[in-house]
């Protein structure tokens, strides 16, 4: 399983079917769906992935997880790095 | 898909009883103490005493709730001073959690500031949730708080097993409070304790401080004589010097049901003349054998910290640090500027180096 597809089947598994149907364009953050909640749960499941914690101080969420590409890529990029995302 | 039969609105003193309701969520079990919390806050505030609250409804009734707290700061040398208000106390009923009302409630508070003509908005005490709800609408976080504690474990032993043998559990401030009426003499300096704010006095020493023109906020005697009577906390004052100040340090601690550590002593704010007087109402805090005193240290000065570092306080709340939270986070209030540079004075809002910040500016403090 791709990280896109296992993306996208958190999403599907997670209570966020207010995206409806899934694909890799879908706006994540941008859809404005997402409650703090769901939120949560995302960056628990990309920091579970990555397996560093987030720093959120170093974060520009509409930016880097624009859509469900967008944050697929972001956490192939720092998977297995075990660096947390460059500070600004 | 969107969910419908949701209403964004502005508070109205007649939907206030089901606020203080829906805060049961937040603040806390007791309706007395959340009433009192919600008039100190937003009826009382000195910056905005009319309360910038939205609420989301359902069938007419309060199903979550965004609140601006009125907020003075100052930045530069000498201080221009402007209103950012400060975001807080967000809460859906969890009936209506995941429907994407977060977002409607804070557009509509963003509208309203920008409608008054305010170009920013800050949150200093976000936990994890709110943060990462925040950073998906545009927010950023010019960093975390670094806070640092010295623990006791002998009284924090002590707390559990008075919890465990059902004893009557001191507050954090019983033995400092045995102290009352005592000055501690150290040199020329003397210091004495009080559960009295000054104001007058507090707002001269700030008057007295050079100020390196870093963001902070404006401290002067109408916020001090607001800042210390929220319901949810108790505060203790150490004040150096009489007549005037040379220093005071603020602790703080929480009321029963107040959220928060509940043996955990907070020093919410700390000012000297001189790096010696602060140094020394520090040793004077720590005859208060807390289980645990925290401070943030993100920004302050390296001799302070080093100072903190010899009296044996280590990092604390670690998990959160770690994801920078809580951390001093800021949008614009107009979307037109989320990608323009976000400052104020010629000074840039993202870089924390440009912040002094006390937990007292959070409502942590």
């Amino acid at each position: 399983m791709t990280v896109r597809e296992e993306l996208i089947d958190f999403i599907q598994h997670c209570g966020l079917q207010g995206l409806g149907e899934i694909t890799g364009e879908t706006a994540l953050i941008t859809s404005g769906l997402l409650d703090s909640l769901a939120l949560f749960n995302l960056v628990t499941w990309v920091e579970e992935r990555i397996g560093v914690p987030l720093d959120l101080t170093t974060l520009d969420l509409t930016a880097q997880w624009g859509t469900v590409d967008e944050l697929a890529q972001f956490v192939e990029t720092r998977a297995g790095t075990g660096a947390p995302a460059t500070p600004r | 898909m969107a969910h419908r039969g949701y209403e964004i609105v502005k508070y109205s003193p007649e939907l206030k009883p089901q606020i203080i309701q829906l805060q049961t969520h937040l603040w806390s079990r007791d309706l007395d103490v959340n009433c009192a919390y919600f008039r100190w806050k937003y009826e009382e505030n000195p910056y905005c005493p009319e309360p910038l609250v939205h609420l989301a409804l359902h069938d007419g009734q309060v199903v979550g709730m965004r609140g601006m707290c009125g907020a003075r700061w100052q930045v530069g040398a000498p201080p221009e001073t402007f209103l950012a208000p400060y975001a807080d106390d967000l809460v859906v009923a969890p009936e209506h959690r995941d429907r994407g009302l977060f977002t409607r409630i804070m557009r509509a508070s963003l509208d309203e500031l920008a409608g008054r003509g305010l170009d920013y908005v800050f949150n200093l005490s976000a936990g994890r949730v709110t943060s990462i709800g925040s950073l998906s609408m545009g927010w950023k976080s010019a960093g975390g708080m670094r806070p640092v504690g010295r623990r006791s474990r002998r009284v924090l032993m002590q707390q559990r097993l008075s919890k465990l043998w059902a004893r009557p559990r001191r507050g954090p401030f019983a033995r400092l409070d045995r102290a009352d009426g005592q000055v501690w003499k150290y040199g020329r300096t003397t210091v004495s304790l009080s559960t009295n704010a000054r104001p007058e006095a507090m707002e001269h020493l700030i008057a007295r401080l050079r100020l390196d023109g870093r963001f902070r906020h404006v401290r002067d005697t109408a916020y001090f004589t607001w800042r210390f009577r929220n319901p949810f906390r108790e505060y203790r004052f150490l004040y150096a010097g009489d007549d005037p100040l040379v220093g005071y340090m603020v602790l703080q601690c929480q009321r029963r049901g107040g959220g928060g550590e509940p043996a955990r002593v907070n020093v919410v704010d700390w000012q000297a003349t001189e790096p010696s007087i602060r140094e020394t109402l520090l040793d004077v805090a720590l005859k208060g054998a807390f289980a645990e005193l925290v401070i943030w240290t993100a920004t302050l000065d390296a001799e302070t910290c080093d100072l903190l570092r010899r009296r044996s306080f280590a990092p604390v709340d670690e998990a959160d640090a770690a994801r920078g939270v809580p951390g001093v986070l800021i949008r614009p209030v107009r979307d037109d500027a989320l990608r323009t540079e976000w400052s104020i004075g010629g000074r840039r809002l993202l870089d924390l180096a440009n912040w002094d910040v006390t937990m007292l500016y959070s409502m942590h403090g």
